[in-house]
């Protein structure tokens, strides 16, 4: 019992930083395979993997909504910036790096442009994870030095991967994917070769948890509800066919209870054949005629449509794309979807801040491609001189859109519309540059924008001429 | 034009091969011609980083395409070079014609790799019957200072002299034992007695590869047979050795020259009492029999010289090593140092000769007694001239010798300039094949090139980059796959043999025995053999 207290105070106790890891991230991680963070069997590892891509493939609304994110992930501009301002040497790792991805006017030094290769590494997004081999290759810069390139981010896709490689089932060592054929067993990846993009990493969960999880049971209401529904049209479409007997027609022909019996047999087949749609027409006779239950169909489909809609909604939902959906119901309002929107863009942001630190950085397990290539390529940098990815074109102009509000702020006295405004505003805009010796007063600009003179602003252009002599 | 010149590569070709390879046809065969030709064509489409192949590579392809019957030794090299490179063809890029893939074409590809080990399986054959009947011969050749080339009545051109025979025992590289009798002063004095006697009987052919030789199997062949090169017209007995005087026929000089110096020379000579052919009477105790021109003497290399048609053979500077770029300046400072000396004995003998030519004439003034004043102004004259004659002749002398030292510090200078060039250049192959390889990093590069720059006397710094593994600083090659891969597994393989079972309407087991036996491969993989 004293041995338990002491284990458990022993934390209390410490004076010195503790350098030695005592936990574990927490993740099962056996034989390559995470386990335990998926409780449905199917939709864990080369599983959930196709049944993703199947989604994907064939939902419309799955497939428009990752199709809208992806799209506005792809409109971002990429480019380094030195990760030092005003320093020789990070400025000419950015130039660097700019050359090596064809940003900044450079027409890079990789085999395809990396917005293109985008295309596929951002499929991690609706999977949970991708990975890409860094393929390298020597080469002159632009001013004749050797140089080691990135050629490309080899796509190495989630569906050809057999499983994670971790010594200590801590920490990526490298993945292994299958075999091609009975031919071609591939050798290891090693993790420093690797662009591993997850999304929703925790502990050692390399393969996160992708977009399309939390879509997945609403996809699959929505196959059965749409699957039911088919059935229904199949059993209700078609009006349920009647054999009729006349009997007093039967006897005036002189008929026979064989004859009549053979000939209900056979409006019997010809109502399966009907009700089957192998055959479009029946035959009567005087005796036997057809007749149906009721004359219109019973199909009832307002039900499982509203159930589809509302996983349509779901859908849009997890991607957060809503705002996408407020033209097709009855509701929604311009400020709603101007709030969605911008929910959206910020997603959108931190899925591109993904991509630029897990490219940045210095040379690691899984990322760290910038950090590899200087290393190689400069020797020992300073990791603050490392230049760093960034991405624009994304956010929205807080100044652009404050621009309604301005005459208030003005009229209200809490912004004063002077020449350094004016030209903060002109070079968001780009409407080009003020010139340098504007020197217009608030008041100045006030009275020409009514198109009035008035005492002040004669004064002030008096008293400003006699300062200046 | 074409026609001609293939027909007289054949001829060669057909010399080259000795007689016991009569019955084998060394012309190529149709396939390899083929992918000789599409290695040319494939080549000429690439762009320039990517056609590959060197210079020997291309006549190679050429020779093949054009059905030229090659020697044996070529046969030989196809062979060396297959087996060398059967390991490019695991290369991802093979599919692709890459530059090994074109040159595993260019000398006949898969067709000719089975030929050549064929043609060359044939000449082994031959050799081991051949082996116990061989003649060993040996020579050590050096430089000589003789410098003859002249053409001689019956149209044979007189080549450099060079040493066939050098003083001293020869030993066996396999061995170590000794080959032969120790090589003296009387053995050689005798074979050039013997020469001497017997030259217009027995005349010192020059043969290619022993080719003629009586030793290498059947019937001893005259040297008018056709396979000779020329004849000896001349042995000289020095202090270090025996020196041949050779004179070349057409062929012979042409043999010479497209050896590019890679050429040395492997006397025949029998020892002990030897008999005239022509009545059988004891002629010596040592004869030469021919002296037979080799690119694979039998002696080691540093102790052989090359045989070359004078000592002006073609020199390409930029082919020589900086070994022989010193040795050649050695040589040529040598060369200016005689000269100037020669000069120096010219201009002693020039004043002497005035000296002595001076005193005749006073003497003769002396004995004369009717002297006039206008015989004196044309003494003075003749004196002044006589006068002027050797200042100039000074001059021209000093002129010279200026002009020689100007000459030899240009020469210096430039020798110093390529041979810097050439060691840059060659530094920069070397890191940009270890960066190319993925052995060290460009960060390292200039570090490596001082690395190299001291290798000669610091050897452990350039392996500490050199000896790297491939790929281990930067990994350049490609490892993953970027297919949708078939996962092989017992649980896979579970699946599909009760897909199997259910399609074919059989038991698990027999559905089982099916599938291993159609797919014995996936079967095995699945269980990990």
């Amino acid at each position: 019992m004293n041995k338990l207290v002491n284990r458990e105070q022993r934390h209390l106790k410490g004076k010195y930083p503790r350098f030695q890891t005592r936990g574990i991230t927490g993740t099962q991680l056996n034989g390559g395979v995470i386990s335990g963070k998926e409780r449905n069997a199917s939709l864990t590892g080369l599983s959930w993997v196709s049944e993703a891509e199947e989604m994907l493939r064939t939902d419309p609304i799955v497939r428009r909504s990752w199709h809208m994110l992806k799209q506005t992930l792809l409109s971002a501009s990429w480019r380094f910036e030195a990760g030092i301002e005003s320093d020789p040497v990070a400025d000419e790792l950015a130039r660097y790096c700019n050359e090596a991805f064809g940003f900044d006017g450079f027409s890079g030094q990789m085999s395809s442009s990396f917005e293109d290769q985008l295309s596929y590494l951002l499929e991690f997004i609706p999977v949970g994870y991708r990975y890409a081999e860094e393929i390298y290759r020597v080469g002159l810069d632009s001013t004749g030095r050797s140089r080691i390139w990135l050629d490309q981010y080899a796509d190495r896709e989630p569906s050809a991967h057999n499983r994670w490689l971790s010594r200590d089932n801590q920490n990526l060592d490298g993945v292994l994917q299958n075999t091609v054929g009975v031919t071609y067993t591939p050798e290891p990846i090693p993790a420093n070769k690797l662009l591993l993009l997850t999304l929703n990493r925790t502990g050692s969960n390399f393969e996160g948890v992708g977009m399309l999880r939390p879509v997945w049971w609403w996809w699959r209401t929505k196959q059965r509800v749409s699957n039911l529904m088919c059935v229904g049209v199949d059993r209700w479409a078609i009006p349920t066919p009647v054999v009729k007997v006349d009997r007093s027609q039967a006897e005036s022909q002189g008929l026979t209870d064989g004859d009549i019996e053979a000939m209900i047999d056979d409006a019997e087949e010809q109502a399966r054949s009907f009700i089957s749609t192998e055959q479009s027409y029946l035959v009567e006779t005087g005796a036997v005629k057809f007749d149906t239950y009721a004359m219109q169909s019973n199909l009832y489909a307002s039900a499982p449509l509203e159930i589809i809609t509302k996983c349509d909604s779901q859908i849009s939902s997890a991607f957060l794309a809503q705002f996408a959906d407020l033209g097709n119901t009855e509701t929604g309002a311009r400020s709603v979807g101007e709030i969605h929107l911008s929910v959206f863009r910020r997603a959108a942001i931190n899925l591109c801040d993904i991509v630029t630190s897990t490219i940045n950085g210095v040379d690691r397990r899984g990322g760290g491609t910038v950090g590899r290539l200087v290393k190689w390529n400069y020797g020992a940098v300073d990791p603050s001189k490392l230049p760093r990815l960034v991405h624009t074109g994304l956010d929205t102009d807080d100044l652009a859109e404050s621009l309604n509000s301005l005459p208030a702020l003005v009229t209200a006295g809490l912004l004063t519309p002077d020449d350094e405004l004016e030209r903060a505003i002109r070079d968001r805009l780009g409407a080009g540059d003020l010139p340098e010796d504007a020197q217009r007063s608030a008041i100045e600009r006030t009275i020409q924008a009514k198109g009035g003179g008035g005492v002040s602003a004669l004064a002030e252009t008096l008293i400003r001429r006699r300062r200046n002599g | 034009m074409v026609k001609i010149r293939k027909r007289k590569q054949d001829f060669i070709s057909h010399l080259m091969t000795p007689e016991k390879y009569n019955h084998i046809n060394f012309t190529p065969p149709k396939a390899v011609q083929a992918e000789a030709k599409k290695a040319l064509l494939v080549r000429a489409k690439k762009p320039k980083s990517q056609k590959g192949l060197t210079a020997v590579g291309i006549a190679r392809a050429r020779d093949l395409s054009n059905g030229q019957t090659v020697s044996p030794d070529t046969v030989r090299r196809m062979l060396s070079y297959f087996q060398r490179h059967e390991v490019d063809k695991k290369s991802p890029k093979w599919s692709d014609w890459s530059k090994g893939r074109i040159a595993w074409s260019a000398w006949g590809g898969d067709a000719g790799y089975r030929w050549s080990n064929k043609i060359v399986g044939m000449m082994k054959k031959v050799d081991e019957k051949m082996k116990n009947k061989t003649l060993r011969a040996y020579s050590e050749a050096v430089k000589v200072d003789i410098d003859i080339e002249s053409d001689r009545d019956d149209g044979l051109i007189v080549g450099r002299a060079f040493k066939t025979l050098a003083l001293g025992q020869v030993t066996s590289r396999m061995s170590g034992d000794q080959i032969g009798k120790d090589i003296d002063q009387d053995l050689l004095a005798e074979l050039v007695r013997v020469y001497n006697e017997r030259a217009e009987v027995d005349p010192v052919v020059i043969d290619w590869q022993h080719a003629t030789s009586p030793f290498q199997g059947g019937q001893p062949a005259p040297p008018e047979s056709g396979n000779a090169l020329g004849l000896i017209v001349g042995l000289e007995l020095k202090d270090d050795g025996l020196y041949a005087i050779p004179a070349y026929n057409e062929r012979g000089v042409e043999v010479v020259q497209n050896a590019g110096g890679v050429l040395w020379s492997s006397p025949e000579f029998i020892t002990g009492d030897v008999y005239s052919r022509d009545g059988g009477t004891l002629v010596g105790n040592a004869q030469l029999l021919a002296i037979t021109l080799t690119p694979r003497p039998a002696q080691s290399n540093n102790k052989i010289d090359r045989i070359t048609l004078s000592e002006r053979a073609d020199m390409n500077i930029d082919d020589m090593s900086t070994d022989e770029l010193k040795k050649a300046l050695a040589a040529k400072d040598e060369l200016v140092k005689e000269l100037e000396q020669t000069l120096a004995d010219m201009k002693d003998e020039a004043e002497s000769s005035i000296v002595s030519k001076n005193e005749e004439s006073t003497n003769e003034d002396e004995d004369e007694t009717t002297l006039t004043e206008d015989d004196d102004d044309e003494d003075e004259k003749k004196k002044a001239s006589m006068s002027e004659t050797t200042s100039l002749g000074e001059s021209m002398l000093l002129s010279e010798i200026n002009s020689l030292r100007e000459n030899n510090a240009r020469l210096n200078e430039r020798l110093e300039t390529i041979e810097a060039e050439k060691r840059e250049i060659e530094c920069n192959d070397a890191v940009k094949t270890l960066l190319s390889e993925g052995r060290i990093s460009p960060a390292e590069a200039s570090v490596a090139a001082k690395a190299w720059a001291i290798k000669a006397v610091q050897p452990e710094f350039w392996s500490m980059f050199n000896e790297r593994p491939l790929n281990s600083t930067v990994p350049l090659n490609q490892i993953g796959h970027g297919a949708s891969g078939q996962e092989i597994s017992k649980t896979s393989l579970n699946e599909r043999v009760q897909a199997l079972s259910i399609e074919k309407g059989v038991s698990y087991s027999e559905a089982l025995t099916q599938f291993r036996n159609e797919n014995p491969d996936y079967y095995a993989k699945a269980y990990g053999v």
